[in-house]
């Protein structure tokens, strides 16, 4: 073989030239486009997804503590009233000044007290809190004090009808507060204005304390009430603390933020839409979309939700689906068989036909109709927030919407190309891209409590799934609307 | 530019990279197509789908291997396979080839590769194909008929006919330069 090598020598090195501008234009597009970086929307979402949560869980805890305690711990300020003596510190300038516009800023009975002490900014606050009674309905700030040689008792209530906790609650002995609240608290009993204030408050404090602890019991409204001690505010022996009675007719009502895990599985369908913006390609859209339809799509989805309020679910979780389509066609198959035949024709110098008959290779041509079938999976991160439109024997019916953020897409099948040929391709081989990083939806949902823990769910949900052809350079796009129906079990925490 | 640097560079996404391969090797691969297809229409095409299939599978390429030989062997799949859609690609089993082949070095040495080729384009497709995967390429018997999907001695009994016709061709034209 080595006579060949000339020749084997110089084909090899035969080389043609081509318009490599031209070529690249028409290739470049097959060039797999960077994968975009998620990262940081995907960081971005499930942080303030965590941190929203976070807040809220904070929130809920951090209202039931303080109530908790002051209930199991009623009233252990009295004692200490006879041993506090008399302060002899004055108000710091920026303390009173504070108290003095805050006075003349609210025309109403508000009467605002904070400290500039950092050190003390704790005990000042609760003086604040503690030291206002507010009506649920005009968000009214009421001050009542009175006067008793150097001791004094200051009865509050703050009543928040968005709030929902009711808790009682009994401030510390005035010993235990920091100078800077006695400061405040002497600032408020000689400041004329403020005096007036307490005076002309005090009978209407009475009557609106009472009507509000059982205004609270009766509406369900939560409240917060507080017995702060204030130095030289008298008061009267019975509004010294509430009665035990009193505080064991307001019932506390238990709620809480409650957290949700659930697990769903969901078979739907979908419809499929093939679409171009290129009038080009509207040969392959009218000869492919008639041979194009789409078959199950099936869901998973795990999610974690968090009650806010009484009719708001918000959540976060992770979907997977999976979206099958089919592909019909027709296709020629030609092949090559040996058949028995006539193979020669003998004509003699008298024209005498003769046929010789043996084996002779044939080519066959079928047409063949076949189904192929494609696979798009998803994983898409997603947050959701739901409604309840109806709550009643346990049974909950949600309106909810969802967003999300695509993580993984793959698909593996069979699609045309530009030839108007079917080709197979493998998931590394995937010809199509997503439309949008993004996803969205929506459905009602039903939930029906088992017992303490467990709920079971179902849910009709509407979603939506469109992604391009690259060997069209995105100019030809497949298009689905996707209606499910899923059940699953949810566990509250 | 170095394989590697091609190599890493295409896999990280670097354009770049991806011109240079079309750059540096679009006119071998057009030659390679030009041998099998005879039409440079058809081998442009060819070209362009073989540049599409190295786009999208390069980053699975083994670096330790010549790129130009996979590039190479990519340009011969699409050409057979343009050669298989238009049906011009058919073998038949039934003719055996005796006749005694004779060594003509002398001759294939004066030869310039358009001589070479003017006599392969009279070659009949399925001839030319088996002369230009086993001559020139390398393929082996076994190799081709995987790739033609027909035997190992119809493969070897259609080298020995092409040979034989490139010698009668290439006798009568030397001929031909003497006169």
């Amino acid at each position: 073989m080595k006579q060949y090598d000339p020749i084997r020598k110089k084909l090899t090195d035969f080389k043609v030239e081509v318009d490599k501008n031209k070529l690249w234009e028409q290739t470049s597009f097959a060039i797999p486009q960077k994968k975009k970086r998620r990262v940081l929307p995907i960081i971005l979402l499930t942080g303030s997804i965590l941190l929203g949560a976070g807040y809220i869980y904070h929130e809920s805890i951090s209202i039931e503590q303080p109530g908790n305690k002051s209930i199991s711990n009623p009233a252990p300020a009295q004692p200490s009233f006879a041993t506090q003596p008399t302060t002899s510190t004055q108000p710091t300038l920026a303390s009173n000044n504070e108290i003095q516009e805050n006075l003349h800023k609210d025309n109403s009975s508000t009467l605002n007290i904070s400290s500039s002490n950092n050190s003390n900014n704790n005990q000042a606050k609760k003086s604040t809190s503690t030291g206002n009674i507010k009506t649920a309905s005009s968000g009214k700030t009421i001050q009542h004090k009175e006067q008793n040689n150097n001791r004094s008792n200051s009865t509050s209530v703050i009543v928040d009808k968005t709030d929902q906790e009711f808790i009682i609650k009994n401030t510390p002995p005035l010993s235990d507060q920091t100078s800077a609240v006695k400061n405040i608290t002497e600032a408020i009993v000689e400041n004329p204005l403020a005096k007036h204030e307490i005076l002309s408050n005090q009978n209407q404090v009475d009557n609106q304390t009472e009507d509000l602890i059982t205004a609270s019991r009766e509406d369900g409204i939560y409240a917060l009430v507080n017995i702060l001690p204030l130095q030289g505010v008298k008061s009267s022996p019975d509004e010294n603390n509430l009665s035990p009675e009193m505080l064991n007719s307001i019932q506390p009502a238990k709620h809480k933020n409650t957290i949700m895990l659930s697990l769903v599985q969901g078979i739907g369908f979908s419809t499929m839409d093939l679409t171009t913006s290129d009038p080009e390609l509207n040969l392959f859209r009218e000869k492919w979309k008639p041979n194009l339809r789409s078959l199950e799509v099936i869901s998973t989805s795990l999610h974690g939700s968090l009650q806010i309020g009484r009719s708001i679910h918000l959540g976060a979780g992770l979907q997977y689906s999976q979206l099958t389509s089919q592909l019909d066609y027709t296709h020629t198959i030609t092949e090559r068989i040996t058949g028995e035949g006539i193979t020669t024709i003998i004509i003699d110098e008298n024209g005498h036909q003769q046929s010789v008959t043996g084996n002779a290779g044939i080519t066959r041509e079928r047409l063949v109709n076949s189904s192929r079938y494609t696979y798009h999976t998803k994983l898409d991160l997603e947050s959701k927030i739901s409604i309840h439109l109806y709550n009643r024997k346990g049974i909950h019916i949600n309106a909810w919407m969802k967003g999300g953020i695509n993580l993984h897409y793959a698909a593996k099948g069979s699609t045309f190309d530009t030839n108007n040929d079917v080709i197979k391709f493998s998931a590394p081989e995937n010809p199509f891209s997503l439309s949008s990083p993004f996803t969205y939806g929506g459905g009602f949902e039903s939930e029906l409590r088992l017992n303490k823990h467990w709920i079971l769910m179902g849910r009709i949900a509407y979603d939506r799934f469109a992604y391009d052809h690259m060997l069209f350079h995105k100019k030809l796009q497949s298009h689905h609307e996707i209606f499910s129906l899923s059940v699953g079990f949810g566990y509250m925490l | 530019m170095t394989q590697n640097e091609i190599i890493s560079g295409c896999k990280k996404g670097n354009e770049a990279a991806y011109r240079f391969l079309v750059d540096t090797h679009a006119d071998h691969l057009m030659g390679i197509c030009v041998r099998y297809l005879r039409d440079h229409q058809k081998a442009e095409d060819a070209v362009q789908e073989t540049y599409i299939q190295v786009f999208r599978s390069i980053h699975r390429f083994e670096n330790d291997k010549p790129l130009i030989a996979w590039m190479s062997r990519i340009a011969i799949n699409c050409c057979l396979k343009e050669l298989r859609k238009t049906q011009r690609l058919s073998f038949q089993d039934t003719e055996t080839v005796f006749e005694k082949l004779v060594a003509l070095p002398e001759i294939y040495d004066k030869l310039n590769t358009e001589e070479i080729l003017l006599m392969m384009d009279k070659l009949p497709d399925h001839y030319r194909i088996i002369f230009n995967l086993h001559m020139i390429e390398g393929y082996s018997h076994k190799e081709i008929s995987r790739l033609l999907g027909i035997q190992e001695s119809l493969s070897r009994t259609k080298l020995t006919r092409a040979r034989k016709i490139l010698q009668e061709n290439f006798l009568i034209n030397y001929k031909k330069s003497i006169v």
